[in-house]
């Protein structure tokens, strides 16, 4: 989006704030995207042999190109999908598996695919059979099995997951709202205090993702606070495009730091409690240690 | 053999495999 120029040395330059650092990591190109490109290439010469049987009017030889063709670059992208999500997956720190093996099809249907295209040959049924096995065993050698296994702690049921990634979007789209309400007053000091806020607050989301439990105590942050955030800048911008009244823009600055600092504190003291489950299960573990006879210092 | 050299030779005879038998029925249609 286009903003009004600002450097270091600009008249009311802010100062420097550490913003978007913590925005979501994003996922991690996948490695083998290029190999997933060729293999979408690689069958283009059916495509043309279709064509050819067209000219013969093989109508079998039509459909089996044809069809070997579509299913092959369907696995092709089937393949990327399933690299994407697994780049995804490793990227996260609890993540749950896929729900459909993409990469375990894509492996199939290249079998498929294959054996199907050589179908025409002249020779016997057992040569499909077999390069078709061939593709598929090459092609889950050469890019691997999805993950099957859910990994991370033990926030990984399904439910509290799924609640914490609605409250998430929820907040998320609050804080789009507010970032696009602010935007055309091209007010660059504020822009930046409300990008510090924004990274604040998704610190805090990130933090509940990764342990759920916590979207309780700061349910409240996510959507009340939020909200009134949202509705506070709306109607500031609106007040300030029409006559850029100084105390107005005070006020509205005013706000936002006194968010930041609330939800920078309610971070910690999530941490916080995190810290005395750890306590805690480490007590219980030295209790039990202790009465079954095992010395600890 | 190192996992990723495996991966690599397998990805190769596999595109192989594709690109043969998709030119294979060129030459069949031909």
């Amino acid at each position: 989006m286009a903003q009004e120029f600002g450097g270091k040395f600009s008249p009311g330059a802010p100062a420097p704030v550490t913003a978007a650092k913590t925005d979501r990591p994003k996922a991690t190109k996948p490695k083998a995207g290029f190999r997933a490109w060729l293999l979408m290439m690689a069958p283009l010469p059916l495509l043309f042999s279709g064509f050819g049987n067209i000219i013969k009017a093989d109508p079998a030889g039509i459909i089996r190109d044809f069809a070997a063709f579509t299913i092959l670059v369907l696995a092709a992208w089937l393949l990327r999908e399933g690299l994407k999500a697994e780049a995804a997956f490793h990227d996260r720190k609890s993540a749950r598996k896929p729900a459909f093996p993409r990469k375990v099809f894509a492996s199939v249907l290249t079998g498929l695919s294959v054996g199907l295209a050589l179908t025409g040959g002249t020779g016997s049924i057992l040569v499909p059979i077999t390069l078709g096995l061939l593709a598929a065993g090459l092609h889950s050698v050469a890019f691997g099995l999805d993950p099957l296994k859910n990994k991370g702690g033990a926030s990984i049921d399904a439910f509290s997951d799924r609640r914490v990634a609605m409250a998430v979007d929820e907040a998320e789209g609050h804080i789009t709202t507010m970032l696009n309400t602010l935007a055309p007053l091209k007010d660059r000091a504020l822009q930046t205090h409300l990008n510090a806020f924004v990274a604040t607050a998704r610190e805090m989301f990130r933090t509940v993702e990764d342990d759920p439990r916590d979207l309780s105590a700061a349910r409240k942050y996510l959507s009340v606070y939020l909200m009134g955030a949202k509705d506070a800048t709306i109607k500031f911008a609106d007040l300030y495009q029409k006559n850029r009244d100084p105390i107005a823009r005070a006020a509205y600055e005013g706000l936002l730091s006194d968010l930041d600092t609330t939800f920078k504190s309610r971070r910690q003291e999530l941490l916080l409690d995190d810290r005395s489950d750890l306590d805690v299960e480490i007590d219980v573990l030295r209790d039990r240690l202790r009465r079954e006879g095992v010395q600890t210092q | 053999m190192p996992l990723t050299t495996f991966r690599w030779i397998a990805f190769g005879v596999l595109l192989a495999l594709i690109l043969a038998t998709a030119l294979g029925g060129i030459a069949g249609a031909g």
